[in-house]
């Protein structure tokens, strides 16, 4: 009889399976995370912290943790509590293409392994690199209130419904995207993490600047990603300017200097800009709660720090008002601190002019003069420079859904783009880019007859009958459109609590909601007892008092060399590879 | 001899008179609240901070009249806060940098310092007896004034002025 020896298979395999098994033990039931994470992509040179984090450990035995080949040495290790290990090694950077980070632990129940890739990104040196990039960042700008904004400072041309022209921030752009955002727990983001694209290429937690998620409480101790103004410093020597209109420690400024897991972290903020890598040349915002001691009225700190005074010691020339700004000229380091808090909105400062909204603060620099006294310090060094602009109070108030005041700071943005662009047309060297870090849910549709006045339903026309909005026709003192028009824009929002809507807008701010006391929201009666206030059912949850942030995508432009590298749909972190390779930023280089 | 019964009357009386004559030679008279408004609290906020007007500080520790808008927390009933304006009140915000400053926000045993100081309201420590008010109630306060900068330590609720031992009363 003849053997059929698949027959026999079983037979010899199964002692050798057996034998294998029982060498290596079973499994650890260990779980293992690595920081940056797993499909990471990282800038060549790029400095960032590793960070291992295992738990349900059982009595650690051996571990191992190595890059690309090379097992890694010198690890800080740390532990949370019973059955957790963390090791971490700061400043280590990725090689280009791919990279493979491998950990191998072994406990009392046995091994585990966990492999991560990353990939390392290679910039080139372009033909015609860019030496200076002045990026602006319109928060919480969609492409709706973009061109919503549009309308009001264009129009349309009556008699043919051709457009009148369009924003500074669009026009002649070299490059353009379509900007889409997420967050590494979420794909919805807040002001942080989407500044945290942007500034590092990574995506972070929401509430996160320029780390990785970890399992400790201490939220300064987060593994970092290098931010590209650190780069920046480090490898060129390049000049850093921040300004903004919002309070300094907020979140979009503090992600283009700072680190932490949290952003109310605020006085660390504030000592970071002056003691950490970036120390940028140029600072103006408000927000001076977090850089006086404690002991001034309406601070927010908890120690004796003040800003105003050390950053002179370190050689900043300081101002706190537009007189003196414009006074100021050009010095090397200049910091300004405008408010105690956020800027009131352009129409507030220019036009409105209400006491409510102004308070002590009636000599505050637009926008663009923050940018006019920046670029003049900045453009000093001839290594080059990285400005970031925000017009932050856009954010500010479509959270709360006064699209009026937000839309008109949008116009106060554009002004600004305007002269960063006379000023880039005399040179060839400056990369403008001009983007929003997240949408809100704001759409236009129609054109409102505020002849019939606030509140009227049947006012709000639509299709043929919306008209053309003729803003246009009456500017203010500095070229913007007076915010009365006969016919004005229909303006809503998809995501909103229950309010009360009269279509216009107010001199003196109204939130949309107060508590109903147990919890919840209600309209504010105050808005509801308007003439012809109506109230609109809201689709949020009930604890939401105000508009959220949308999963929408949002414009970008850009202008000047390197611009065309801004083309076509782009997630928000390729804005800092665009740049990097627009300056043909070398990473590996420290000077 | 043990005192008659008409006799400890008339020492009960007399006592009691002499006890009403020394509370009015020797108290303090009772003085009038004085009538405040939240935005004079300051004589002015600039970028260097807020600075309290000079009635505020002449008035440390006496009685004072404010009205305002409550925004409270029903689990902590002692205390809270009185604004300018009818606010929205955010207590499970963890953090305070997307809303505006039309927001209170209120933080019940928190360790977060994330809170942020507002020159538009007052920090109210109520008597023993008086009845927390719900939020958004419109209501006038009478207490000791106290400026001085302070963080609550159950709301982490920084104020630059505090009202103690505050009693309520209606809108006038």
């Amino acid at each position: 009889m003849k053997t059929n020896l698949k027959n026999w298979y079983p037979l010899v395999l199964l002692p050798i399976a057996a034998t294998v098994v029982s060498a290596l033990g079973a499994p650890s039931e260990a779980d293992i995370n690595v920081y940056p994470y797993d499909g990471a992509k990282l800038l060549v040179g790029q400095r960032v912290d590793l960070r291992v984090e295992a738990s349900k450990l059982e009595d650690l035995k051996n571990y191992s943790i190595s890059l690309n080949g090379k097992v890694l040495t010198d690890f800080v290790q740390t532990s949370q509590g019973a059955g957790q290990a963390e090791w971490t090694l700061r400043n280590i950077s990725a090689r280009g293409g791919a990279n493979e980070v491998l950990v191998k632990l072994s406990d009392a129940k046995g091994e585990v392994t966990k492999r991560i890739t990353w990939t390392g990104v290679v910039t080139t040196r372009p033909l015609k690199p860019a030496k200076n990039v002045i990026l602006f960042i319109a928060d919480g700008m969609s492409w709706n209130t973009m061109h919503g904004a549009q309308v009001i400072a264009k129009g349309y041309n009556p008699s043919n419904g051709m457009p009148r022209g369009k924003l500074e921030m669009e026009a002649g752009a070299d490059g353009m995207a379509s900007i889409s955002t997420s967050s590494f727990d979420s794909y919805i983001v807040d002001s942080a993490n989407s500044a945290t694209s942007i500034a590092s290429g990574q995506k972070a937690e929401v509430n996160a600047l320029n780390v990785y998620r970890d399992n400790s409480a201490d939220t300064l101790d987060n593994p970092r990603a290098e931010i590209i103004t650190e780069i920046l410093k480090r490898s060129r020597g390049a000049s850093v300017g921040i300004v903004s209109n919002v309070f300094g420690t907020d979140a979009t400024p503090a992600a283009f200097a700072t680190h932490t897991r949290r952003r109310g972290d605020y006085a660390s903020i504030a000592d970071q800009y002056f003691k950490g890598n970036v120390k940028p040349d140029v600072l103006m915002f408000g927000g001076s709660e977090d850089f006086i001691p404690s002991t001034a009225g309406g601070s927010r700190r908890k120690d004796a720090t003040d800003w105003i005074a050390d950053s002179q010691k370190m050689g900043y020339t300081f101002v706190n008002n537009r007189t003196d700004l414009l006074k100021a000229g050009a010095p090397d380091k200049l910091f300004g601190l405008f408010h105690l808090d956020n800027f009131p909105s352009y129409l507030d400062r220019a036009t409105w002019k209400r006491p409510e909204m102004l308070g002590n603060f009636t000599d505050l620099p637009y926008l663009w003069d923050m940018t006019n006294s920046a670029i003049g310090s900045l453009a000093k060094n001839d290594k080059g420079f990285f400005l970031m602009v925000e017009a932050g109070m856009v954010d500010k108030y479509l959270h709360p859904l006064d699209w009026t005041r937000a839309m008109f700071d949008v116009l106060e943005l554009d002004k600004t783009v305007k002269l960063a662009k006379e000023w880039a047309a005399k040179r060839d060297d400056t990369l403008i880019i001009v983007t929003a870090d997240h949408g809100h849910s704001l759409t236009v549709f129609g054109g409102y007859d505020t002849s019939k006045g606030p509140g009227v339903r049947d006012a709000a026309q639509v299709y043929e009958k919306a008209g053309f909005p003729n803003y246009y026709e009456k500017l203010d003192q500095n070229g913007i459109p007076l915010p009365t028009a006969a016919r004005g824009l229909a303006v809503g929002f998809g995501a909103h609590p229950d309010y009360c809507e009269t279509y216009v807008g107010r001199e003196v701010f109204q939130a949309p909601t107060v508590s109903d006391g147990k919890g919840g929201f209600i309209p504010n009666p105050k808005v509801c007892s308007e003439p012809g206030a109506f109230q609109r059912i809201g689709n949020l949850p009930k604890d939401q008092s105000q508009g959220v942030h949308t999963a929408d995508p949002v414009p970008l432009f850009a202008f000047g060399p390197g611009a065309k590298l801004f083309q076509g749909s782009m997630d928000q972190t390729e804005i800092f590879f665009a740049i990097a390779q627009a300056m043909g930023l070398n990473a590996t280089q420290t000077k | 001899m043990q005192p008659k019964p008409n006799n400890i009357l008339v020492l009960g009386l007399m006592a009691a008179i002499l006890a009403a004559i020394s509370a009015f030679a020797f108290s303090k008279p009772n003085k009038p609240a004085v009538k405040l408004e939240i935005p004079k609290l300051f004589s002015s906020i600039t970028t260097g901070g807020a600075v309290y007007a000079k009635q505020t500080l002449a008035l440390r520790g006496e009685p004072v009249t404010l009205t305002g808008f409550a925004a409270s927390d029903p689990n902590i009933p002692d205390r809270f806060v009185l604004t300018r304006t009818r606010k929205t009140v955010c207590s499970p915000c963890d953090e305070s940098a997307d809303y505006p400053s039309s927001i209170t926000v209120i933080f019940p045993n928190a360790t977060t310092e994330a809170v942020p100081i507002s020159t538009d309201s007052v920090f109210v420590y109520l008597a023993n007896n008086q009845k927390l008010p719900t939020t958004g109630e419109k209501i006038r306060i009478t207490g000791k004034l106290e400026p001085t900068q302070s963080t609550d330590s159950i709301t982490r609720y920084s104020s630059l002025v505090q009202v103690r031992e505050a009693s309520l009363g209606p809108i006038q």
